[in-house]
């Protein structure tokens, strides 16, 4: 049905509802009138008819035109003079008047296009089934993604905005690298602004390997899961660290981030002592990293 | 079915067995409902009605969630065209940059372009009650704006009883005060339509409506008359909400309302909207959309802006027609019992048919019967609200098809046909456990 009422015009449809009811009559002849049923039958066929073929775009072209149809097969249309050239658009149809000017109507409203000035037009693909079931299933909770928004509401209200950890550095950080632990996550993104400086994968189960270059122009970072949800995103501050410890070990410089009590800074710190071979320290810090890198904060 | 056919020889019936189960539901359904309906409707059980009210809300949360998306059947014949024109961002940067007030001179200029269409109504959601500068002297723009709504010969729809400072009556007897603010339930959300009360203003969408059936406003009590029916102790008529669907820059596609027309106000001004049959006595509605947190309401889609939900209030008015919120006693006796039947004989064919030869029987009896039943009802619900545009309320049969599963479990009657015997405590528990996890979707 779709088939025959996608065609187009309106004449169509006529003729084609016509010779539906004619063919009707004729695997029937001996009833005079149709019953109700063919009345419902044709009602349908109407409906469904009217559906496809209320796709009311139509343009009065003067000039030249580039037609790209969904399938991404091009056209073009001219008209150099006389009447305008009258051409109909479907959905998805993107109309780009390249020379001259053209007139669109769209049901009510009309576009005017002009090869200088608003030039294209677009017919919006109206949402098909399917994509309406989905969004719908999803709307209502059944589908997975209502899921992964209730899963968000959940951890945000564990960790309202702002609770999560600034990333802290010293500004004087002398590793090549910095490994940051958190719960969980797969990919971890660098940001500066708004454009991505890099993007990190985790090593092991949320460990990522960061280089200290890259984190110098870093302004925020944020680490996804698997499923493209946010586990950890924060700015990262570059601090001028003054501090009583005269670190010149890797080690020290540990011990005197650690003395902070500024869970901001125990990412720089673990990397120190893994850096030194702590081995026993490590791990302990490792656990708070992991207990306390989640949420978001501003 | 096998099992059926040995406990009971099937030539004593006239109908399956699972017609039979579920018609002697549906009877029970049936009961409950014009049960729950007399104890809602006389208030006998006080503040604890809220227990039923509750969860029927958010059954119909769930309805609108699910018919939004889709198209709307056409309105009431002949009912004009409405045509929103927005104030997005772009319009209020062009005509009216680096001001709090939309720029009343701009404003003028539209209400002008409207009337050149013999609008059969034209509704202006803006606070106009004081003039531009704050020491309340007009400006050009105010005094442009004054004479348009002096000169206008068509009703226009303003919010307030006064404007720029004047009493509307005083400046021309085509203005009238509409209610524009919208009602709140009491956990925050917008569903209904407020329902017109003595000596009060209508409701912006009901004047419209109106307007648009051609019922002139100036008699003040003919217009809630003509279409206030139903139950009147309801607070108002519910919003069927549809998406209002904006589309980007020199792109156009199909609303889901059909006779809805929305444009941005610079493109309306640049004369984007034919002059045509159609378009002339359509039904105007101007307001802003930006900045999005300024006019935001919150309903069982989501957030929604001020001037959409009028658009969507109105056209459910204009779709769904009478002032009603439930359906009379004789659609409800005739086509809620029938509609149940055929969810329910669409649930015992799958459970007790198909599935029952299966050998999992015992898991799909004791899980998923109810679940289903649920399903099938819940759809049921979304056609009616989809085509009829009428709610349940609390007759809306899953809460009654719950309730009567628990009764039949608590008095041990629902399983004479079943070949189980047992009627335990824990088979209670088991069923309310099924009962809250086949609804418990609502957040």
């Amino acid at each position: 049905m779709a088939a025959l009422c996608g065609i187009n015009p309106t004449g169509r449809l006529v003729k084609l509802l016509a010779w539906t009811r004619g063919a009707l009559m004729q695997g029937e002849p001996r009833k005079a009138a149709p019953t109700p049923w063919k009345h419902l039958f044709v009602g349908i066929v109407l409906v469904f008819c009217s559906l496809a073929l209320a796709e009311p775009a139509r343009l009065e072209l003067s000039g030249k035109a580039r037609l790209l149809r969904p399938d991404q097969t091009m056209q073009t249309y001219t008209r150099s003079g006389g009447p305008a050239l009258l051409l109909n658009l479907e959905a998805g149809d993107r109309l780009c008047v390249t020379e001259g000017q053209g007139r669109l109507l769209y049901g009510v409203r009309a576009f005017a296009l002009e090869a200088r000035g608003a030039a294209c037009f677009e017919v919006a693909r109206p949402k098909s089934f399917w994509q309406n079931l989905v969004a719908s299933c999803q709307d209502i909770g059944v589908c997975k993604k209502q899921a992964e928004v209730s899963f968000i509401k959940e951890a945000k209200s564990r960790n309202p905005a702002g609770n999560a950890p600034t990333l802290y550095l010293p500004t004087d950080y002398r590793l090549g690298a910095l490994t940051l632990t958190v719960a969980s996550g797969q990919t971890l993104r660098l940001l500066n602004g708004a454009s991505e400086l890099q993007k990190v994968e985790a090593q092991g189960d949320g460990v990522f390997t960061i280089a200290t270059e890259v984190l110098r122009k870093t302004g925020h970072l944020e680490v996804l899961s698997r499923s493209g949800l946010v586990v950890y995103a924060a700015p990262v501050q570059w601090v001028s660290f003054a501090s009583e410890v005269a670190a010149s070990t890797p080690f020290e410089a540990a011990l005197a981030l650690w003395l902070t009590s500024e869970i901001g800074y125990a990412p720089a710190a673990y990397s120190y002592l893994l850096a030194a071979g702590a081995s026993e320290l490590a791990p302990i810090l490792e656990a708070q990293i992991r207990r306390e890198f989640r949420g978001s904060a501003r | 079915m096998a099992r059926y056919a040995v406990n009971e020889p099937p030539r004593r019936r006239a109908f399956s067995p699972h017609a039979r189960k579920a018609l002697w539901r549906t009877g029970l359904v049936v009961l409950v409902m014009v049960a729950s309906s007399y104890i809602l409707s006389n208030n006998l059980l006080g503040p604890l009605g809220g227990f039923i009210k509750g969860p029927q809300g958010a059954s119909l949360d769930r309805l609108t969630k699910v018919v939004h998306r889709w198209g709307s059947p056409v309105p009431v014949r002949d009912f004009p065209l409405v045509v929103l024109v927005e104030l997005e961002q772009q319009s209020i940067q062009e005509l009216s940059p680096n001001s709090n007030v939309f720029h009343r001179g701009q404003l003028a200029r539209i209400i002008q372009k409207i009337l050149d269409y013999q609008p059969k109504g034209l509704f202006l959601d803006f606070d106009l009650r004081y003039p531009s500068n704050e020491d309340g002297a007009l400006s050009a723009g105010d005094r442009q704006l004054l004479e348009a709504l002096r000169r206008a010969q068509v009703p226009i729809l303003l919010p307030d009883e006064q404007i720029l400072g004047q009493p509307l009556s005083s400046l021309n007897p085509k203005l009238f005060a509409v209610q524009a603010q919208v009602l709140y339930d009491g956990d925050g959300l917008t569903r209904k339509i407020p329902r017109p009360l003595p000596g009060q203003p209508v409701a912006a969408s009901l004047g419209l409506y109106c307007l648009g059936l051609g019922i002139d406003l100036q008699d003040g009590l003919r217009c809630p008359q003509s279409v206030a029916l139903g139950n009147p102790q309801s607070d108002g008529k519910r919003i069927v909400y549809r998406e209002i669907r904006r589309f980007g820059a020199h792109t156009e596609g199909r609303q889901l309302w059909p006779n809805l027309v929305v444009m941005g106000g610079l493109q309306f001004l640049e004369g984007s909207l034919v002059k045509s049959e159609q378009t002339r006595g359509a039904l105007f509605l101007v307001g802003r959309t930006y900045p999005k947190a300024d006019d935001v309401h919150f309903t069982a889609i989501g957030a929604v802006q001020g001037i959409d939900i009028h658009v969507n209030a109105l056209l459910t008015l204009a779709t769904y027609r009478s002032f009603s919120e439930t359906l009379g006693w004789g659609p409800v006796l005739l086509v809620v019992p029938l509609v149940v039947f055929l969810a329910l004989w669409l649930t015992y064919s799958i459970t007790d048919g198909w599935l029952r030869a299966s050998r999992f029987q015992g898991f799909v009896q004791a899980l998923i019967e109810t679940a289903v039943a649920a399903w099938f009802l819940f759809l049921a619900g979304v056609m009616i609200v989809q085509y009829s545009g009428h709610f349940l309320d609390y007759l809306y049969p899953i809460v009654a098809f719950q309730m009567g599963a628990l009764l039949l479990k608590l008095f041990a009657g629902g399983k004479k046909n079943e070949n189980k015997t047992s009627d335990s405590g824990q088979e209670v528990a088991d069923k309310l456990k099924e009962i809250v996890e086949g609804t418990g979707g609502d957040r």
